[in-house]
């Protein structure tokens, strides 16, 4: 008999750790839902009756002049590329696939592809919709299309990358980050597949496919992972598509992810197993580990990364947050989306503990709590001091902690009635309970 | 519309204001200190830590002016790997054959008077008056025997100062190696984001990605002084939960930071939030300044990943490092510091000798880096003659530079790093 406890608990996690939260009314409209029921439906929307949203991107924005020069094409860029980042926090507020864009993230910190270094906003946009595109695809087709994506040739240097002298950034990544993992390849293999990844460019002012150019290309055949004959982006991928440490490696890091504290690394073999039975499908392999997180009982808590924690914040409270506020606060938690810190993606959980963070969070709970609706479930459960209500609204489905339940009822206590919402809301928001996922 | 809390604002809210307010910095830490007094001292795998269980009788050590002129380590972290080869330039024939793009010319480099066999990068001109005053060390053909040409694996090597997996840093390891009595988080402070190096079993360090935002706002409406008071509360008592614990003990520390180092006023969101040498270095002088215990500061800037165009790129970040430099140590100069700092460069790795097609080199193993202290001179060597896989060759362990920097913290030296290094510098105090 599964308590009534356990399957709220399972859902709280099921939503926070594959979303970012739900609003009041996604909250209550999930009601006698079984977790595995829930999960079967953002695994896979379609099968459910359910329709995949429209591309946030879609039709956005036209291509820029190509015949615009310096400050003026800085302006254009930097106008269109907050247009997209508008977009694109507004889809993680109010998506009704939330694994979609929870997925898509995942695949964005995998990549690690940056607008600093793309420059065109178009091209960046691009690239993060063939991410949403392949999200819970096929990571075959997904690595193959992010190989000759025109985002990721300049990001890592790919479209300068010519037969003679070839420019190995890529292909060292393709292998360490992006597939296998840094044991399973040799510098020798770095300089074979750079070679066999030659010849590509991007067409000036066209921010549609790369083109390849024989003449720019070493088709020498050489030898990849131990198998001769690679000689291109399609024998390259073909070698390290079916390399035995791939599936682990991607079940792997998708499992840390997702699984946090609890991931445990003998579990790792299971999930790649389902992952390279399913040719490389990426939704079995986010139901099994999914699944595998619900079958704990005890489950441990991860730190929440900046943009989950905006975006609770803003679902649960109904806050309308302005877009600069909004990219602000991630900028400065050094989490903003489309700029990566560096190839590694960003930072890992336990580094948005620094002080920085800390303190830009203190900051911005304000900001939500004072842009709460004074109509809404959460400020009227902060204002009567009802914090189970809140803990439960807020996203925090076990409730608050011992420290911060006092704390609470002091300040409650302590400040004057009619500031007891703003001050009770801000301290929930800022508190490292709502850190918690 | 948001109230900034400055400086005075925090200190009248600590409570006890006037008294609190003449005693500065010393005065609200203690007060932190007895808010999380006789909290349980925690050891969470993977997590930074702190010893909670601080006292407030021990706080002069953080009064402003007042404490020990102690030993301080700057650590300037040229993240991505710096092409070391156009930073030291060797002179010889053979650089400018094996670059034929990227060399620099015989009229471009500087030169160091009394070094034959070396000049600088044009860009390192603010470096030249170091140089001539007997403070600037140059040490060329360093890296670490081992740590592959993988970003992650060369800094974790260079982090860790270890080829095998490690989860703290060097620095860290001298943290939990010499802490004593109650912590202070800022004992070490990293500035421009995280810092690896620094990763302790059990003490906490600061990590503050842009010190231009570094502070705190309430809303309108609200009540400044109970909120902050009561965001501090709520780091005790420490939930059970690890994780949770962490969160919680991030609060004190950070409030203590935003005491000694956060900004009065706002900043608006439309300054642009990039920070570099020049503005993180201020900061860490600054931080110096103060007195209020710090002994290692590291800086971090990206960028240094040069696959292509590196004439223009290389040339930016080196232009920003010195000038960076050149006026921190102005400042520790005209303030009296100079003399107990000892400022070190590092990077993961220096970039392979040949330059690729696209104007830029890839990763390589040994690279160049700079000492900032009571010494002048080259230390190690390039040997085009001799590459290894099309790689400078490794002359100098990155150690052996560790364990200078760990002799002018005091040490324990070789306990830390696990092994004796031969030392870099002889004439340090």
């Amino acid at each position: 008999m599964v308590t009534s406890d356990k399957i709220a608990s399972d859902l709280a996690w099921l939503t926070q750790r594959l979303g970012y939260g739900l609003t009041p009314d996604e909250q209550s409209q999930l009601e006698g839902i079984r977790p595995a029921t829930l999960l079967a439906r953002w695994v896979d929307p379609e099968s459910h009756g359910l329709v995949i949203p429209p591309d946030p991107f879609e039709g956005l924005s036209e291509p820029i002049p190509l015949s615009l020069k310096d400050e003026e094409l800085a302006n254009q860029r930097q106008m269109i590329s907050e247009q997209y980042l508008e977009a694109w926090l507004n889809e993680l507020l109010t998506t009704a696939d939330p694994l979609l864009e929870w997925m898509t993230f995942f695949w964005h910190d995998h990549f690690a592809v940056t607008k600093t270094a793309v420059g065109d906003p178009l091209t960046m946009a691009n690239h993060i919709s063939l991410l949403r595109q392949h999200a819970r695809g096929n990571f075959g087709d997904l690595l193959r299309a992010v190989t000759v994506d025109p985002a990721m040739l300049i990001f890592l240097d790919g479209s300068l990358s010519v037969g003679e002298q070839p420019n190995e950034n890529f292909g060292r990544e393709l292998m360490e980050v992006y597939s296998i993992g840094v044991e399973h390849y040799t510098e020798a293999d770095v300089a074979a597949v750079a070679s066999a990844l030659t010849g590509w460019e991007i067409p000036e002012g066209d921010t549609g496919a790369a083109v390849f150019s024989a003449w720019r290309h070493d088709d020498t055949p050489r030898t990849l992972l131990g198998v001769s004959g690679v000689h291109d982006v399609e024998t390259s991928l073909d070698v390290i598509l079916g390399h035995p440490a791939l599936p682990g490696f991607i079940a792997g890091k998708l499992a840390k992810a997702i699984l946090g504290n609890d991931f445990d690394v003998n579990q790792v073999p299971e999930f790649a197993e389902v992952f390279a039975r399913h040719d490389l499908e990426i939704s079995p392999l986010i139901t099994v580990i999914a699944q595998a997180g619900l079958d704990k009982t005890n489950r441990s808590s991860l730190v929440r990364h900046p943009v989950s924690w905006l975006i609770n914040a803003l679902k649960t409270t109904g806050a309308q947050l302005s877009f600069d506020d909004q990219s602000h606060f991630l900028r400065t938690s050094n989490m903003l989306p489309g700029q990566p810190p560096h190839v590694g993606g960003f930072p890992a959980p336990k580094d948005y503990l620094s002080a920085s963070c800390t303190a830009v969070r203190f900051t911005a709970a304000g900001k939500i709590a004072h842009l709460t609706p004074r109509d809404s479930l959460v400020w009227a459960a902060a204002t009567s001091g009802d914090w189970d209500a809140l803990a439960t609204l807020l996203g925090c489905s076990a409730g608050f902690s011992d420290a911060l339940l006092f704390t609470l009822r002091e300040l409650w206590v302590n400040v004057p009635i009619r500031k007891h919402g703003i001050s009770c809301l801000t301290l929930a928001l800022a508190s490292p309970d709502l850190l918690m996922v | 519309m948001n109230e900034n809390l400055n400086r005075r604002r925090f200190l009248y809210l600590a409570g006890g204001a006037t008294a609190a307010a003449a005693t500065g910095a010393a005065a609200w830490a203690g007060l932190l200190r007895e808010q999380v007094n006789g909290a349980p001292t925690l050891t969470l795998p993977g997590l930074t830590t702190t010893t909670t269980s601080m006292t407030p009788t021990t706080t002069t050590s953080l009064a402003p002016g007042q404490g020990p002129k102690n030993p301080v380590l700057v650590i300037v972290q040229m993240q991505g790997g710096n092409d070391g080869l156009n930073t030291l330039v060797p002179l010889n024939g053979r650089y400018q054959d094996l670059r034929p793009t990227l060399a620099l010319g015989d009229h471009e480099m500087l030169d160091l008077s009394d070094a034959q066999d070396f000049a600088l990068h044009p860009a390192l001109a603010p470096l030249l008056p170091l140089w001539e005053n007997n403070l600037l060390t140059g040490v060329t053909g360093i890296g670490i025997p081992g740590q592959g040409r993988s970003h992650f694996t060369a800094s974790d090597s260079w982090h860790s100062g270890r080829t095998s997996p490690e989860t703290t840093g060097w620095l860290g390891r001298w943290l939990d190696a010499t802490a004593n009595g109650p912590a202070n988080p800022l004992r070490a402070v990293s500035l421009g984001g995280g810092a690896p190096i620094l990763t302790a079993e059990s003490q906490l360090s600061t990590i503050i990605n842009s010190p231009r935002n570094f502070r705190l706002s309430t809303p309108p409406g609200s009540d400044s002084e109970a909120i902050v008071a009561a965001f501090l509360q709520t780091a005790s008592p420490l939930s059970g939960d690890p994780t949770l614990a962490a969160a919680q003990m991030a609060i004190p520390s950070t409030l203590e930071a935003i005491e000694v180092l956060g900004v009065d006023s706002g900043v608006t969101a439309d300054e642009p939030p990039e920070e570099n040498y020049t503005s993180l270095l201020d900061t860490a002088a600054g931080l110096i300044d103060l007195d209020v215990g710090t002994e290692v500061i590291v800086v971090s800037v990206h960028g240094f990943d040069t696959h292509s165009d590196q004439r223009s790129r290389q040339e930016k970040l080196l232009a920003n490092l010195a000038a960076g430099l050149a006026s921190f140590h102005q400042r520790l100069e005209a303030n009296g510091h100079a003399d107990r700092v000892l400022i070190m460069t590092t990077s993961e790795f220096g970039r392979r000798v040949q330059e690729n097609a696209s104007g830029g080199t890839d990763h390589g193993t040994a690279g160049a880096q700079f000492i900032i202290g009571p010494n002048q001179g080259i230390i190690g060597q390039v040997d085009l003659d001799n590459l290894v896989d099309g790689d400078v060759p490794i002359a100098v362990d990155t150690r052996s530079m560790y364990a200078t920097a760990l002799d002018w913290l005091g040490g324990p030296t070789d306990e830390i790093l696990g092994k004796k290094y031969d030392r870099l510098l002889d004439n340090l105090p």
